[in-house]
C-alpha cells in the first residue's frame, strides 16, 4: 500500500507544485504575459516559426526529453535507498529541473527563438559557443557508448528481448513504406505496427536468442559491437526509412509502458503484499561511490538535465503561440518525465520485492530480492542488475493484473532497448555533424566525408565502451560520467537564467542561483572524486575525458561568477533583449 | 447533461491525441522537407551567395517565384551557424 | 516555345572557326551560293565583331535587309538581347516580391551583364527569335563568334538540361514529401500546383527542343572553318573532340579555307573517310557583293557540299 500511497502523493505533489510554484515563477518571476510578442507569431513563416497548440508542442517536447535516461538513472541510484532517490527526483525536478527547462524555453522565446548556445554566448561571452560544442561532443560520445552497453546488457540478461528489438527494424521500415511511400492511413498502420511489436514480444518470450562467447569476448562485448555497427548503418539512412517510423512507434510504447506501470502499481497495491523492501537509506553500499555527491549525478534526466535546454530552445521555442503556454510545455514536460522516474523508483524498490529468481535458480522475495541487485555497486552484473531490478520489478507489478511474467519482462526490456536504440541512431547523426565541424575547422578535410565522420564517431564510442571492460560489468563507471557532463551543462544554463533575471532587475534570480550553485558544487565534487578513482585504476581514456569535463566545469564556475559580479556591479550586458 | 459533457470532453481529448500523433508521425519528415527546400534554394539562388550555380538564366527564370525560398535561405543561415538545438529537438536525440 | 522540328523543312548552317580563318567570309560566300542556287537565305551574324558589314560593305542591323535576290542579312546585337532579358526579369521580380524583398536589382543588372553565362544566353534568345519569326526561308546561315563563345553557345542547351533535370527531380521529391506531410496532418491528399516546377518544365522543354535541333544532322550543320597550317589543324582537332563530347559530331562539316596551290596533307585521324572541301585563297579582297559573286564564279563548285 505504501507504494501506491507514494505514487498518488507524488502525483498530487507535482500538480500542486505546478499550480503553485510553476505559476508563481511564470507570472511573478518571468512575468509571462498572454499578449506578449512571441517568435512563432512575429517571425511566422509557415516553416520553422509556426504557432502551435500547446498540447502538440508538449507531445513532441516530452517524447524528445523522455527516453532511457529517466529510467536507468533512478534504477541505479536506489542503491542508496529509496528515500534519497525519491526526494531528489521529486524536489529536484520541482525546484531545479523544471525551472531549468522552463527558463531555457522562455529566454529562447524572448530572443527570437535563438538556441541556448547563442543566448548563452550573449549573456556570458562568445567563447561559450566552443564550450557548448565540446560538451555536446563529450556527451554524445558517452551516450553512444553507454546506451550501446545498456542494450547489450539487456540482450545478455533477457535473451527473449533480442528478437523483438531487432524485428522492430523491419516493422518500422514497413510502417515507413506504407505511410510515406504508399500513403496509407497513419492511424490504421500505427495500430498494426504496435500490435505487430507486441506479437514479436510474445514470440520473443518463447524464442530467446543467446549470444555465445566468441573468441574470448563475452556476449555483451559482441552485442555492443553489433549495436555500434547498427548505429553506423542506421545513421546514414534517410530519416523516413527507419528513424521516423521507429520514433513514432516508440512514442506509443512510452504511453503504453507508463500506463502499464501505473496500472500495475495500482492493482498490485490491492492484490499483493507489495511494499517498499529497499532500505530507506543505504548510505554506504559496498564499492559504491558515496551518496553525496553521486546521487545528484546519477539521476540526471529524472531530476534535472542540461540537455533538455537544447530541446527547449530548439523547435519548442519557435512554436509557442502564447507566452503562458510555456508553463505547460517547459515546466509541465519536465514534471511528467520526473513522474516516470518516480514510477521507476517504485518498481525497483517495491515491485522487485514481489519476487526474483536468480540465475542459480534461487527464489528470493522481499529485501533479499532487492539486495540481490543492490547490495553492492557491482552486485551480480553491475549495470545489468540495476536495469534488471526495474524490468523484474515492473513485470512483477504487471503480473498482478494478469499479464504473464515472461511477456511483461520482454515488454519492459524491449521498451528500454527501443529508446536506447533510437538514441544510438540520432546521437551518431548529430555526432557526425559535430565531428565534421570540429575537425574540418582544424584542417582535417577528410571529415567532410560523412562516412569518415560517422566511422570515427562510432569507433570512439566503441573504444570508450570497451575501456570499461568488454563484459559490461564496468559499464556502470560510465554512467556518472554521463551524468556529470549533463549536470555541467545544466549548471551553465541555470547560471544564464540567473544572469537573465538579474539583468531584468527581478529579485527572483536567487531562485535559479541556488540550484546553479548546488549543481556546480555537486558536479565538481563528483568529478574530482572520479578523477582520483580513474588515476588509481590507471584508466587513461576515462582520465582524459573526465579531466576535460573538470576543466569545462571549472571554466563555467569562473566565467559565471565573474559575469554575475560584473552584473551586480552594474556592467550592462553586450546586447539588451528587445524591450523586455 | 453530464453524459453529454463527458462525451464532448472525451472527443476533445481524442482529437488532441490524434493531432499529437499526426505531428509526431510527420515531424522529422517536415524537417527533412525544409532542409531539401533550403538545398533547392541554395542550388538555384546560390549565385547570389557565391556558390556554383546553374547557368545564370535558369536562376533568373526562377527568381520571381522563389520569394519563400529566399526567405527560408536567409533564415537557415541562422540555423546553419548553430544547428545543435534544432538537431537535438528535431531528431529526438535523448 | 513550340517544337518546330517535326515538319520544319528549314536548315540551319553554323559556321565556326578561330579568328582569322576567314569563317565570316566563308559564311557570306555560302549564303550567296545557296541564294544563287534558288534557296531563300537569311544570313545571321552572331559574332560581336560583326564582320558582315565589312564584307558586304554596307551597314546591317537587327532587322534583316535584302542583299540581292533571295538573300537577307541581319546582325544580332547581343547586348540588346541580354539587356532586354534582364529588364524583363527585373519587371517580373518587382511584381512578384513584396516590397521587403525587392532590393537593389539595378546593381545586379549591371553586374549580370558581365556574368559568364549571359552572353551565350543572349545568342540563344536571338537565335530562337529569328527561328520563330523567319518562316519564309529555306536556310539560315549563322556566322558564329570565335570558338570559345561559339562552343558555349552550342553547349548551353545540354548543360542547362542537366541542371534542369536535377532541379526538377529535387523539386518533385520535395513536393512528394510535402504531400505526405499534408496527408498525415490533414488526412487528405492535396495536389499543389507548384509554379516553380511548372517553370522548370517549361525551361526543360525549351532546351530539349534546341538540343534536339542541334543534334539533328538533317536540319543542322556545323561547319568548322580552318586553314592549312599546323596550329589551325590542331585546334580543329580539339574542337572536333569537344563536339563529340556534346554529341554534335554528326552535324560537323569541315571546310578548309585559304588553301594554297599544293595539296596540303591532313592527318588521317582528323576527318577519317571524308572529303574535305578546300577553298583557295582569293586573288582579290572579297569586299562587296560583286566580289563575292566573282569568287563563286571561279570556285563555286567547291561549295557543292552545302547542297548535301
Amino acid at each position: 500500500m505504501d507504494a501506491l500511497f507514494t505514487m498518488v502523493l507524488a502525483f498530487v505533489g507535482y500538480l500542486i507544485a505546478y499550480r503553485l510554484y510553476g505559476r508563481y515563477l511564470g507570472s511573478k518571476i518571468f512575468q509571462l504575459a498572454a499578449d506578449a510578442k512571441v517568435p512563432a507569431r512575429e517571425l511566422q513563416d509557415g516553416v520553422d516559426f509556426v504557432p502551435t497548440k500547446k498540447e502538440v508542442i508538449f507531445g513532441h517536447h516530452f517524447t524528445s526529453i523522455a527516453g532511457t535516461g529517466p529510467i536507468v538513472g533512478p534504477a541505479i541510484a536506489v542503491i542508496w535507498g529509496w528515500v534519497p532517490a525519491l526526494l531528489w527526483v521529486f524536489l529536484g525536478s520541482i525546484v531545479m529541473g523544471a525551472v531549468h527547462d522552463f527558463g531555457a524555453l522562455i529566454i529562447s522565446m524572448r530572443n527570437q527563438g535563438k538556441s541556448v548556445s547563442e543566448f548563452t554566448s550573449k549573456y556570458i561571452n562568445p567563447r561559450t559557443r566552443f564550450i557548448f560544442f565540446l560538451i555536446v561532443f563529450l556527451e554524445l560520445l558517452i551516450i553512444t557508448a553507454i546506451f550501446g552497453l545498456v542494450i547489450a546488457v539487456i540482450f545478455a540478461m533477457y535473451p527473449g528481448s533480442v528478437l523483438p528489438v531487432w524485428l522492430e527494424i523491419p516493422i518500422a521500415m514497413a510502417l515507413g513504406w506504407a505511410v510515406y511511400k504508399r500513403g496509407a492511413s497513419i492511424l490504421l498502420w500505427s495500430i498494426v505496427a504496435v500490435a505487430a511489436m507486441y506479437l514479436t514480444v510474445w514470440w520473443g518470450a518463447y524464442a530467446p536468442i543467446v549470444m555465445p562467447e566468441i573468441a574470448g569476448m563475452p556476449a555483451t562485448g559482441t552485442w555492443t559491437l553489433i549495436l555500434l555497427a547498427y548505429a553506423f548503418v542506421a545513421s546514414v539512412l534517410p530519416v523516413t526509412t527507419l528513424l521516423q517510423p521507429r520514433d513514432f512507434i516508440n512514442s506509443h510504447q512510452l504511453t503504453i509502458a507508463m500506463g502499464l506501470l501505473v496500472l500495475g502499481i495500482f492493482v498490485a497495491a490491492f492484490t499483493t503484499e507489495m511494499a517498499f523492501v529497499a532500505p530507506a537509506i543505504q548510505a554506504s553500499p559496498e564499492a559504491a561511490p558515496s551518496m553525496w555527491p553521486f546521487l545528484f549525478i546519477t539521476i540526471a534526466c529524472g531530476a534535472i538535465s542540461g540537455f533538455h535546454s537544447l530541446v527547449s530552445s530548439g523547435t519548442s521555442a519557435k512554436q509557442i503561440a502564447n507566452e503562458k503556454d510555456s508553463l505547460f510545455v517547459g515546466y509541465g514536460g519536465m514534471l511528467t518525465e520526473s513522474s516516470l522516474s518516480m514510477l521507476v523508483i517504485i518498481a525497483t524498490c517495491a515491485g522487485i520485492g514481489l519476487g526474483y529468481t536468480t540465475k542459480a535458480g534461487a527464489s528470493l522475495a522481499g529485501v533479499g530480492a532487492w539486495s540481490a541487485h543492490y547490495s553492492s555497486w557491482t552486485a551480480a552484473a553491475g549495470l545489468g542488475s540495476k536495469i534488471s531490478a526495474f524490468v523484474v520489478g515492473a513485470a512483477n507489478m504487471m503480473e498482478s493484473f494478469g499479464m504473464p511474467h515472461a511477456i511483461a519482462i520482454v515488454i519492459m526490456g524491449v521498451f528500454v532497448a527501443s529508446f536506447a536504440g533510437t538514441t544510438l541512431d540520432t546521437a551518431t547523426r548529430v555526432q557526425r555533424y559535430v565531428l565534421s565541424e570540429l575537425f574540418t575547422s582544424l584542417g582535417f578535410e577528410s571529415f567532410r566525408n560523412k562516412y569518415v565522420a560517422t566511422f570515427v564517431a562510432v569507433a570512439a564510442a566503441a573504444m570508450l565502451a570497451f575501456a570499461t571492460g568488454a563484459s559490461g560489468k564496468g559499464a556502470l563507471t560510465l554512467w556518472p560520467l554521463f551524468g556529470a557532463v549533463n549536470q555541467v551543462l545544466a549548471a551553465l544554463v541555470l547560471t544564464v537564467i540567473t544572469l537573465y533575471l538579474l539583468q531584468r532587475g527581478s529579485r527572483g534570480w536567487i531562485l535559479t542561483a541556488i540550484p546553479a550553485c548546488f549543481m556546480v558544487v555537486m558536479t565538481l565534487w563528483a568529478l574530482v572524486i572520479n578523477q582520483g578513482m580513474y588515476m588509481k585504476q590507471g584508466n587513461v581514456l576515462l582520465q582524459i575525458i573526465n579531466g576535460l569535463v573538470l576543466v569545462i566545469a571549472a571554466w563555467v564556475v569562473v566565467e559565471g561568477v565573474l559575469r554575475f559580479f560584473a552584473m551586480l556591479g552594474g556592467t550592462p550586458t553586450p546586447a539588451a533583449d528587445t524591450a523586455r | 447533461m453530464k453524459g453529454e459533457l463527458l462525451r464532448q470532453k472525451l472527443r476533445g481529448w481524442w482529437r488532441l491525441a490524434d493531432q499529437v500523433a499526426r505531428a509526431e508521425a510527420s515531424e522529422k519528415l517536415e524537417w527533412e522537407v525544409r532542409e531539401m527546400e533550403n538545398i533547392f534554394a541554395l542550388l538555384t539562388l546560390g549565385a547570389f551567395t557565391g556558390l556554383p550555380s546553374p547557368p545564370m538564366q535558369l536562376t533568373l527564370e526562377l527568381l520571381p517565384l522563389m520569394e519563400r525560398e529566399l526567405l527560408l535561405m536567409l533564415e537557415k543561415v541562422d540555423t546553419a551557424s548553430d544547428p545543435l538545438a534544432e538537431l537535438f529537438s528535431a531528431l529526438n536525440v535523448l | 516555345m513550340c517544337s518546330e522540328n517535326a515538319e520544319d523543312p528549314r536548315q540551319f548552317f553554323f559556321f565556326m572557326g578561330k579568328g582569322g580563318t576567314g569563317k565570316s567570309t566563308v559564311s557570306a560566300l555560302a549564303a550567296c551560293f545557296l541564294a544563287a542556287r534558288g534557296r531563300r537565305v537569311l544570313l545571321l551574324s552572331l559574332d560581336p565583331a560583326h564582320n558582315q558589314a565589312d564584307i558586304f560593305d554596307r551597314p546591317f542591323s537587327g532587322r534583316p535587309q535584302a542583299v540581292g535576290e533571295r538573300l537577307r542579312v541581319a546582325e544580332v546585337d547581343q547586348r540588346h538581347w541580354v539587356d532586354r532579358y534582364l529588364q524583363s526579369v527585373q519587371d517580373h521580380v518587382q511584381r512578384a516580391y513584396t516590397y521587403q524583398s525587392a532590393f537593389n536589382l539595378d546593381h545586379w543588372l549591371d553586374v549580370l551583364r558581365e556574368s559568364p553565362g549571359i552572353e551565350e544566353y543572349g545568342m540563344i534568345l536571338a537565335f530562337q527569335h529569328y527561328r520563330r519569326v523567319e518562316h519564309d526561308i529555306d536556310v539560315m546561315v549563322m556566322d558564329l563568334p570565335p570558338t570559345g563563345l561559339a562552343m558555349k553557345f552550342l553547349r548551353l542547351p545540354r548543360l542547362s538540361l542537366r541542371w534542369l533535370t536535377h532541379l526538377q527531380n529535387l523539386r518533385e521529391e520535395i513536393l512528394r514529401k510535402k504531400e505526405i506531410v499534408h496527408r498525415i496532418q490533414l488526412g487528405r491528399k492535396e495536389l499543389e500546383t507548384d509554379r516553380i516546377l511548372g517553370r522548370l518544365k517549361e525551361q526543360g522543354a525549351f532546351y530539349a527542343d534546341l538540343k534536339t535541333l542541334f543534334e539533328n544532322p538533317a536540319a543542322t550543320r556545323i561547319h568548322l572553318v580552318f586553314n592549312p597550317e599546323q596550329l589551325s589543324i590542331r585546334e580543329t582537332g580539339r574542337i572536333c573532340d569537344e563536339l563529340k563530347e556534346i554529341e554534335l559530331e554528326r552535324c560537323m562539316d569541315p571546310v578548309m579555307n585559304k588553301a594554297a596551290g599544293e595539296e596540303f596533307p591532313l592527318p588521317p585521324e582528323l576527318f577519317p573517310g571524308r572529303n574535305v572541301p578546300r577553298l583557295s585563297l582569293s586573288g582579290r579582297p572579297l569586299i562587296g557583293l560583286s566580289a563575292l559573286h566573282g569568287f563563286l564564279a571561279e570556285q563555286g563548285e567547291r561549295m557543292e557540299f552545302l547542297l548535301r
